[in-house]
């Protein structure tokens, strides 16, 4: 309820059907499924191409690859290697996009070559990694030799001779890192020249034109939202050229961080210009963003890691979010519940995303979000350092690669850094990280849901003292989740049926078609573009009252501790105690 | 007037810093601690995107599931897939969650 005038103005909810054209929410699902439904248009039609090619794959090394249940042969890794290379997004279309929406490039010392690289550059570069490859190439066929002559003599004892097994294990396992590196140089063998900057302008005319038909809808300025648009995706591209220098990229210092710090630079010293303002759509451009990021929450994916890993990611996560919540209530009596699940999301799931996903379904403040994201930042740049060392340190030595991975996977908040830490340790390590941090990720989904429903209907009640009933938790309820959510649910669809019709086909045509030939292609700059929106409207004095007393600080390290502590006590026995024989397979 | 050009002054002076750290100090920071210096190294050799924020956008998350997925089929088949602990801890999952919703505090 709010005064005006003297008189007492009920804040009724009502639905009305000019929502659907009028509103944020609906506009960011309307323009999200926009993309994921050209993006099905575009790719959906090769499946049967895609399937031949997995067929043909299975028909070459199938028979040879299951010979035996005692090691992966080195078929098996072949059947691997040649499906991982059947992907929708390799189509010419699939190029054409990658190529238009692609981020400035990663550069070291000059900043121009974030842009263009000249022909002689290129060259040279490619010439420098070739010398590399070709040493690479040799050691890995070197090493291929080895493994099929210690695979055959396993094999002539008809795989039941356990040292002559080991030792082809070993030698297969040999081979695997040789063709790693192989595929690691020949990466930095593929250097074209490139100039980047028509192909950016391009990109900022096509966003413009694309968030200004929602503009329209709502019924805003175009032609001022057009002009503003010019220098929030300025920012952006400036935000992931700073993110793409050779030193940031290792430190972990991602574009959200300096889109938010260049906004905020900006922001608070020259001031961020007026006619840039209708262009400053924080919540417009993150729940578009969000609700493609649905498409990539695939439920299939838990199956994956199975019986262990399921109970560090998605138990222990939920318990640490309610735990810490709690925490943050009852102990740290934290001023503002939406900074307090912001926190929790981002500490326990997975950091940035997690933390956009729950602060615009607990309509947060763009302040609650930026301090959320900061910790969340600081601290995966530290613990991507620090945990490894720990593991090598402190752990027993066969229990560094599966509990250290296990560990890190569940508990350091960015995807990037738990591969990064977990390839520290070993390939096994890498993998068992980036698994659980995966399942970890379609968390999001669930979680998002969770903390929609409770704010709308305890919180919001709580905080407005009044009872509701379905119509205005309908109306309250932030619809751009049940895009996300929608989203989720048809895409994991499509996977479990892509995926029965022959294994692999799910990854060709959803994780290597749509996701990423069309839909990450767009998430990554619609939440750049986001973050620079927070930045510009925020105020270092707005941003310095959520702090006060460093609770935030004091919620963000104790809920990590607790998390810490109970995902290597679970990892530990759900690994080692309960199911020991499949971490053995691992 | 003066306002206005110390605020441009600032301005450049913390893009200087920027420039700075990545030029100079963040590289110097790295040579001078040893765990870190090998953990870029790795970083480096294996091309990883340590700036990743969600799973889709490094490669190694992939991997890492065809390399899971497999050892699991092939080593205890019968714990792969969906098995009754997998379910037990999906629901044990929203029955948390529903714990929470029931009973979090509202003060």
């Amino acid at each position: 309820m709010v005064e005006k005038n003297g008189e007492i103005v009920k804040d009724v909810g009502k639905w009305e059907w000019s929502e659907l054209w009028k509103k944020e929410d609906w506009w960011a699902i309307w323009l999200g499924f926009a993309i994921l439904i050209a993006g099905m248009l575009i790719y959906f039609p090769h499946a049967g191409k895609m399937k031949s090619k997995l067929e043909a794959a299975e028909a070459k090394y199938a028979d040879k690859a299951y010979r035996t249940d005692k090691f992966k042969t080195v078929a098996w890794y072949q059947l691997q290697d040649a499906k991982k290379k059947v992907t929708a997004k390799s189509i010419p279309a699939g190029k054409w996009l990658k190529k238009f929406t692609s981020k400035p490039h990663k550069w070291s010392s000059n900043p121009i070559n974030a842009f263009m690289l000249s022909k002689e550059a290129a060259e040279a570069k490619k010439a420098k990694a070739m010398a590399k490859y070709e040493k690479a190439k040799a050691a890995e066929k070197e090493a291929l030799a080895a493994a099929i002559v210690a695979e055959e003599a396993a094999e002539a004892a008809g795989f039941s001779d356990v040292a002559l097994n080991a030792k082809a294990k070993n030698a297969i396992t040999k081979w695997r890192d040789a063709h790693l590196a192989t595929s690691k140089a020949k990466k930095k063998t593929k250097v074209r020249p490139y100039n980047q900057i028509g192909y950016l302008i391009g990109l900022g005319v096509a966003f413009a034109l694309f968030f200004a038909i929602g503009t329209k809808g709502m019924g805003k300025s175009v032609p001022k939202f057009l002009l503003g648009f010019i220098f929030v995706f300025g920012v952006a591209v400036l935000s992931y050229v700073a993110a793409n220098q050779a030193t940031m990229k290792h430190y972990g210092i991602g574009y959200a961080a300096w889109a938010i710090f260049f906004g905020m630079l900006i922001s608070n010293t020259v001031g961020t210009p007026k006619w840039a303002m209708p262009a400053v759509q924080t919540e417009y451009y993150i729940k578009t963003g969000l609700v493609l990021l649905g498409a990539k929450i695939l439920f299939e994916k838990i199956v994956v890691i199975g019986t262990a890993g399921i109970f560090v990611a998605w138990v222990v996560t939920p318990t640490v979010w309610l735990v810490t919540y709690w925490f943050g209530q009852k102990i740290v009596k934290m001023p503002s519940k939406r900074l307090n699940a912001t926190i929790c999301s981002d500490m326990s799931v997975c950091g940035v995303s997690a933390a956009i996903a729950t602060a615009a379904a607990c309509k947060a403040k763009k302040e609650e979000l930026t301090l959320a994201v900061g910790l969340s930042l600081v601290f995966t740049s530290i613990m991507m350092i620090v945990m490894p060392a720990v593991i090598k340190a402190t752990f027993p030595v066969d229990k560094q690669l599966i509990l250290g991975g296990a560990w890190m996977g569940g508990t350091i908040d960015a995807t990037g850094a738990v591969a990064a830490a977990g390839a520290f340790l070993g390939e096994k390590a890498l993998y068992v990280a980036a698994t659980i941090k995966m399942i970890q990720n379609v968390l999001i989904g669930v979680i998002a849901f969770f903390v929609a429903l409770y704010f709308t209907t305890k919180v919001e009640v709580a905080e407005t003292g009044e009872k509701v009933g379905p119509m205005e938790i309908w109306y309250r309820f932030p619809k751009f989740v049940l895009g996300f959510i929608v989203a989720s649910i048809v895409f994991s669809l499509f996977y479990t049926y892509f995926n029965s019709q022959i294994d692999g086909l799910g990854y060709s045509m959803i994780d290597k078609g749509t996701i990423k030939g069309m839909s990450d292609l767009f998430r990554g700059w619609f939440f750049c573009l986001s973050f620079v929106s927070i930045g510009l409207a925020t105020n270092f004095r707005e941003l310095k009252e959520h702090f006060v007393g460093g609770k935030p600080l004091i919620l963000y390290v104790t809920g990590q501790s607790f998390n810490l502590c109970l995902t290597l006590l679970v990892a530990y026995i759900m690994f080692y105690v309960v199911f020991p024989e499949l971490t053995a397979t691992i | 007037m003066r306002a206005r050009l110390r605020a441009w002054g600032v301005l450049l002076f913390v893009l200087a810093l920027c420039w700075g750290f990545a030029q100079g100090g963040g590289p110097w920071l790295q040579k001078r601690i040893p765990m870190v210096d090998r953990i870029f190294t790795v970083i480096e050799e294996q091309d990883i995107n340590a700036n990743a924020y969600f799973y889709t956008e490094i490669e190694e998350s992939y991997q890492a599931e065809r390399y899971i997925q497999g050892s699991l089929d092939l080593g205890v088949p019968g714990e792969a897939g969906l098995t009754l602990p997998l379910a037990v801890g999906i629901l044990a999952c929203v029955g948390l969650l529903w714990l929470g919703y029931r009973y979090l505090p509202m003060d």
